[in-house]
């Protein structure tokens, strides 16, 4: 029996679909509310081999500050048990006294669902939150659905150039177009204060 | 007594030749694999535009022809040119996800993926394209991460695996085998060995978790009540397949005692890769870990050869190619050399495969 007619009309669909992804991501991209939130773990010598490297959002706080709910196992505490998080700009020096970083974002509550994370007024984004002490305060970590980037080799070559122009920890963060859809989607990055959009489509 | 002879040798010939579909299907794979190196090749270059319209024209072309092969009366031609658009598709996929940024977390990459070409076998209904599907589902439910979505996730394909399963379960109700160059694959015999080597795969690697080798987060071992669960209900069914497999009453019982060996065999060929790619290793650690896949791999294609055992033949194959594509990409070759590497390698076996094919039909010319 002939198959023809079904394997076109899947491949058609496929493409379509496909096509369809890349406009609804390119319309949320552009959409999206744009928000810088703290990252590390940038790895310049994945860069530069596989163009691809890890990107862990953590925000280190300082010593007076404590863990939303000590609760959880082991040392590591979730904040709240949903998956969608309110997240607000936190003003003022993190906790490696990088007081021009100032203006950055980080989820200060969790909800179970978006509705509720955007009955607060708050930006809403999909994702969930953990905190654990750190030697010099506490650390959040965020999970948003990102944990790694790809760069082109000419992205990468100026990520690594500007890692290495400070001596010292780099102070890096992730600038993040925030959707409707409450999804956060990767627009670039600032590495020791410079600015880097990563490829995207569209760009803004 | 000559004659006798001559028939042996046929026989042993035509045995031979049940392997060329083996080989032609290894040279689609990594023709397909090519083409996505290729692509990756090109992206520093072209425009994002350009090199996207490259892979969906790559993928239509492929998927044309099958369509093509099929409207022909083609099966085994039509079912090798729809694993190649399969992989045609995954790079696609792939390129979206990188160029576009689109799929920025992995699991959702590969539940897309196995989405595509879940849609891909059906349509086709490709029995090498469901084995690919087969194993790109159980990489994405691997690669889904722990927390409480997990479940949400899986539950996203359910719907789908109810549906295969049903159309699984009633073509081996009917008996129903595919027919490929006048050689009887056994849709039962195929799917056994398939799913047992993925469950034994899924243990090795609940071990590896449980023994701290590897973590879902890459630190520390999971302590998600649901994959302990899993785990226990896959052991169950492995044993279980592995009993039902034990108790067949088959013409050729040591055939079925060498697939258990495959299978096992198969697995930890694939739990290496698995490590391969997770854990980076030093020099020497990648050179052992190669030289026990090689190993193993000839294990088996010995073990295959005597036995004349057409699947365990594909699985050796394939375990030699996956080592090959490793040290690939391993050796740290730009994308050019690895493409080079991919086509000799896919010309080889053709030419092998023809070699036979043309060996076979001398001997088979009466006297």
């Amino acid at each position: 029996m002939s198959r023809a007619r079904p394997i076109l009309f899947a491949s058609a669909f496929l493409v379509a679909a496909v096509a369809t992804r890349i406009g609804w991501e390119g319309y949320q991209r552009l959409a999206g509310h744009e928000v810088t939130m703290s990252v590390v773990g940038i790895d310049p010598f994945e860069l530069e081999h596989s163009h691809n490297s890890p990107l862990v959002f953590e925000d280190l706080f300082p010593p007076d500050t404590i863990c939303p709910t000590p609760v959880g196992n082991k040392d590591r505490v979730l904040i709240f048990g949903g998956h969608w998080l309110s997240i607000l700009p936190v003003r003022g020096a993190g906790a490696l006294g990088d007081a021009d970083e100032g203006h950055r974002w980080q989820g200060v509550d969790a909800w179970a669902s978006g509705m509720d994370a955007k009955s607060t007024g708050r930006l809403a984004v999909m994702g969930t939150a953990s905190c654990r002490p750190w030697a010099n305060g506490i650390a959040i970590r965020t999970q948003i659905g990102i944990d790694q980037f790809h760069a082109t080799e000419a992205e990468a070559i100026v990520i690594r150039a500007a890692l290495r122009r400070v001596y010292g920890p780099p102070k890096t963060q992730a600038v993040l177009s925030i959707g409707l859809d409450g999804r956060a989607r990767l627009l670039g990055l600032i590495v020791n204060g410079q600015r880097i959009d990563l490829r995207g489509w569209p760009r803004r | 007594m000559v004659d006798q002879g001559i028939e042996d040798s046929a026989r042993a010939q035509g045995w031979l030749g049940e392997a060329v579909p083996v080989l032609f299907l290894v040279a689609s794979v990594l023709l397909g694999l090519a083409i996505a190196a290729s692509i990756a090749s090109c992206w520093m270059g072209a425009s994002d535009l350009l090199s996207f319209g490259l892979s969906v024209g790559v993928f239509a072309a492929t998927a044309g022809a099958a369509a093509w092969a099929s409207k022909h009366q083609k099966p085994f031609v039509s079912d090798i040119l729809l694993a190649l658009a399969s992989l045609s598709f995954a790079a696609m996929l792939g390129h979206m996800s990188q160029a576009f940024d689109v799929a920025e977390d992995r699991s959702g990459f590969f539940l897309a993926l196995a989405t595509g070409v879940f849609l891909i076998a059906v349509s086709g209904s490709s029995i090498i394209t469901t084995i690919s599907w087969l194993i790109i589902f159980i990489i994405s439910i691997f690669s889904l991460k722990n927390d409480n979505l997990w479940l949400n996730k899986f539950t996203y394909m359910l719907p789908l695996l109810i549906f295969y399963m049903i159309n699984i379960f009633n073509k081996i109700k009917n008996n129903l085998k595919f027919n490929y160059l006048d050689i009887k694959i056994d849709m039962k015999k195929t799917i056994l060995i398939t799913c047992d080597n993925f469950l034994c795969f899924y243990i090795i690697f609940f071990v590896s978790v449980n023994l701290g080798v590897i973590g879902t987060d890459g630190v520390n071992p999971p302590d998600d009540f649901v994959s302990y669960i899993c785990s226990l209900i896959f052991m169950s069914i492995t044993l279980y397949v592995g009993l039902a497999r034990f108790s067949e009453r088959d013409s050729n019982e040591h055939q079925l005692s060498a697939a258990i060996v495959f299978g096992w065999l198969g697995s930890l060929s694939l739990a290496c890769l698995l490590l391969i790619s997770i854990q980076p290793l030093d020099l020497v650690g990648t050179l052992t870990l190669g030289g026990v896949w090689i190993a193993e791999a000839s294990i088996l294609f010995y073990i295959a050869f005597k036995t004349r055992h057409t699947i365990g033949l594909c699985i050796a194959i394939a375990a030699f190619v996956s080592v090959f594509c490793a040290g690939l990409v391993g050796l740290g070759l730009a994308w050019s050399g690895v493409v080079a590497g991919l086509l000799i390698a896919c010309l080889l076996l053709l030419g092998v495969g023809l070699v036979i094919l043309r060996r076979n039909k001398i001997m088979s010319v009466p006297l």
